[in-house]
């Protein structure tokens, strides 16, 4: 069950001490390795993409110049993701905090039918949506359209985020906003100026989550559109031609992997104890 | 043990969920009835009602939100029972006017050597990648990590981390070239050349493919729920001579056990309707790696039988809700005193 073998006492101490960290070892690698391999491919030149070599025999920029180049339109399609996922993370934090906020601090009917439906929510499969929302947005001419993927995204960010959002918020004692409208503050003022600055590391994680989330989504914008230039990236990337035209373009796939997986490695080394923090609330409790 | 929380920043809420919901049926009314006037000192609002904002705004305020979800996660959910019971097709006379054909779908399905296949494969993708791989990996690595130092623990969480943050196309791709017979760095690493990793053995493939990219969940949530085991339980049964398999069964799982159950159920969803394998193998060869998900979709989007495919997505949904019941189930007969209060997850 665990990665730590059954040491016999023939082994020294010192030995045994060293495991662990062989583990993590070995752990490390083969989380970096197919990561470590897509950055690599994507600087060999195309005529070399099958080498197997650790580091390119020789560096070349023409894998990402190629996935710039006429035929592929990524540029539009990084735009097109931008504006799916901004979109959907702005609505989501709008919606969510509001909704939130109401769920953590306010008590109404169906409070709890309310917090049970947004749950169980959770559970859906991505999948069995895609049949109806495809005959609907088909319906209602919204095919090849930017809402018709922030839409759906935005019912499955929802949920989660409004989970989140709610722990954060119930973390807040009471008498902040007390204290607040007791000094003067009206009910608006003490939510804008107490609470949301105190929540304001809750809501960061939250768009963090949905954001990523959001930006990686693919089965919905493959389905919903089918004009090149509505593609998102992820969707793209999957389309993408060679220089050729003919072979399977890997050289030019992993510069575009590469492309689109920077702005999130980033935001991850930065923003690692917050996610890792947010995702854990949301889970464990 | 019941509600341990997780993190530093979770640390400072113990039981403040039930806080919220207790005792307010009488008080919300007072609270509602204070709403309209906006005199400057305010009395101290009742618990339930904090922020003072009283019932209608407090419902105006909920409603976006359950509109939003109502009509884009319940409403398709519903209409999939209804096309589920339709030869609703993509294109044809019966995109136009689908008739309703009963539980013929479901005859059908029943009957169907490609669907008890694909439901067959379902259970192993599950079974082998979430509940062994990564549920097994990821608490593995939150064991060995535990008490080491901040840095190692970041960097290995950092690691893993990305292998789950990266988009699914580009994952996919990246173990296409990997697994590829002839220009395949595996193949290359391990000397067998010619290998077809992905026609030879996709199941496996898949498999390991998905423990690479979703351990990190586990780990993290695991790591949480190990620092509510408390060190001097661990070091008491670390001096009786207990092998770390026996503080692991009897002081460790015990205290973790609700976290676990948590995981596995989040886990088990996601896996179950994770549709990826489609970007590796396309379900294919010949249908040996067609897991639900990537059935549904080669029924319904690529074969265009709509109704069919909405059929066989109404039964995910059922089997989604017994496997969710069946963990709920488990997790109670231990919470009892808590509100057993189920999960919310990300990432899907």
């Amino acid at each position: 069950m665990t990665a730590i073998p059954a040491t016999g006492p023939s082994l020294s101490k010192r030995a045994r001490g060293l495991l662990p960290y062989l583990g993590i070892a070995a752990c490390a690698l083969w989380c970096l390795a197919p990561f470590y391999w897509m950055v690599i491919s994507a600087f060999r030149r195309p005529q070399d993409q099958f080498d197997n070599t650790v580091v390119p025999v020789r560096w070349s920029l023409e894998n990402f110049t190629a996935v710039f180049s006429g035929g592929n339109a990524f540029g539009r399609a990084l735009l097109n993701s931008l504006v799916v996922a901004g979109t959907t993370t702005l609505l989501t934090l709008l919606v969510g905090v509001v909704t939130a906020y109401a769920l953590a601090r306010l008590s109404f009917p169906f409070k709890n039918a309310v917090l049970g439906i947004i749950i169980a929510t959770t559970m859906f499969p991505g999948v069995s949506q895609l049949v109806p929302l495809l005959k609907l947005f088909t319906g209602i001419g919204w095919i090849n359209t930017y809402q018709a993927m922030v839409v759906p995204s935005l019912g499955f960010a929802l949920p989660l985020s409004v989970w989140l959002l709610t722990t954060f918020f119930r973390q807040l004692p009471f008498e902040l906003e007390q204290a607040a409208m007791v000094d003067g503050c009206t009910r608006g003022q003490a939510f804008r100026r107490i609470i949301v600055p105190l929540a304001a590391p809750g809501v960061f994680t939250t768009a963090i989550i949905t954001f990523i989330a959001a930006w990686n989504e693919y089965l919905i914008a493959l389905s919903m559109v089918n004009e090149k230039d509505m593609q998102t990236a992820t969707v793209a990337i999957s389309k993408f031609t060679g220089i050729s035209g003919f072979d399977q373009p890997f050289g030019t796939q992993m510069a575009a992997g590469v492309i689109v997986t920077v702005p999130l490695v980033i935001v991850v080394l930065i923003f690692q104890r917050r996610i890792v923090a947010g995702l854990t609330a949301g889970g464990v409790k | 043990m019941g509600r341990a929380t997780s993190d530093a920043e979770a640390g400072s809420d113990p039981g403040a969920g039930s806080g919220a919901d207790a005792g307010t049926g009488g008080t919300a009314g007072a609270g509602g009835a204070g709403v309209g006037a906006h005199a400057p000192p305010p009395a101290p609002a009742p618990p339930g009602d904090a922020a003072g904002l009283g019932r209608p705004r407090a419902l105006a305020f909920v409603t976006p939100a359950l509109v939003l979800i109502l009509v884009f996660l319940v409403f398709p959910a519903l209409w999939t029972i209804y096309l589920g019971v339709t030869d609703y097709r993509l294109t044809g006379i019966a995109a136009v006017e689908p008739r309703v054909v009963g539980l013929d779908n479901y005859g059908r399905a029943v009957g169907d050597e490609r669907f008890h296949t694909s439901l067959w494969l379902t259970l192993q993708f599950v079974l082998g990648s979430a509940v062994i791989g990564q549920a097994g990996l990821g608490f593995a690595i939150a064991w060995v990590t535990r008490g080491r130092g901040r840095t190692l623990r970041g960097l290995v969480e950092g690691l893993v981390m990305l292998a789950w943050i990266l988009p699914g196309s580009v994952v996919a791709f990246l173990w296409i070239a990997l697994l590829d017979r002839d220009g395949g760095t595996l193949n290359a690493l391990l000397d067998t050349p010619g290998a077809a990793w992905l026609l030879d053995h996709p199941m496996l493939s898949v498999i390991v493919f998905n423990v690479w990219r979703g351990t990190a969940f586990s780990m993290m949530l695991y790591s949480a729920a190990l620092q509510s085991v408390p060190p001097s339980h661990l070091e008491t049964a670390r001096l009786a001579g207990a092998s770390t398999w026996q503080q692991l069964r009897d002081v460790v799982f015990p205290h973790i056990r609700g976290h676990a159950l948590t995981n596995l159920l989040l886990i088990s969803l996601w896996t179950f309707n994770d549709f990826t394998p489609f970007l590796l193998t396309a379900g294919g060869p010949e249908g040996r790696s067609e897991v639900l998900a990537v059935y549904i979709l080669n029924v319904a989007v690529r074969g265009g039988e709509l109704g069919y495919g909405a059929a066989i997505s109404f039964l995910i949904l059922l089997i989604n809700l017994i496997v969710a019941l069946f963990y709920l189930r488990m997790l109670r007969e231990r919470r009892t005193a808590a509100p057993a209060e189920p999960v919310a997850g990300g990432g899907r």
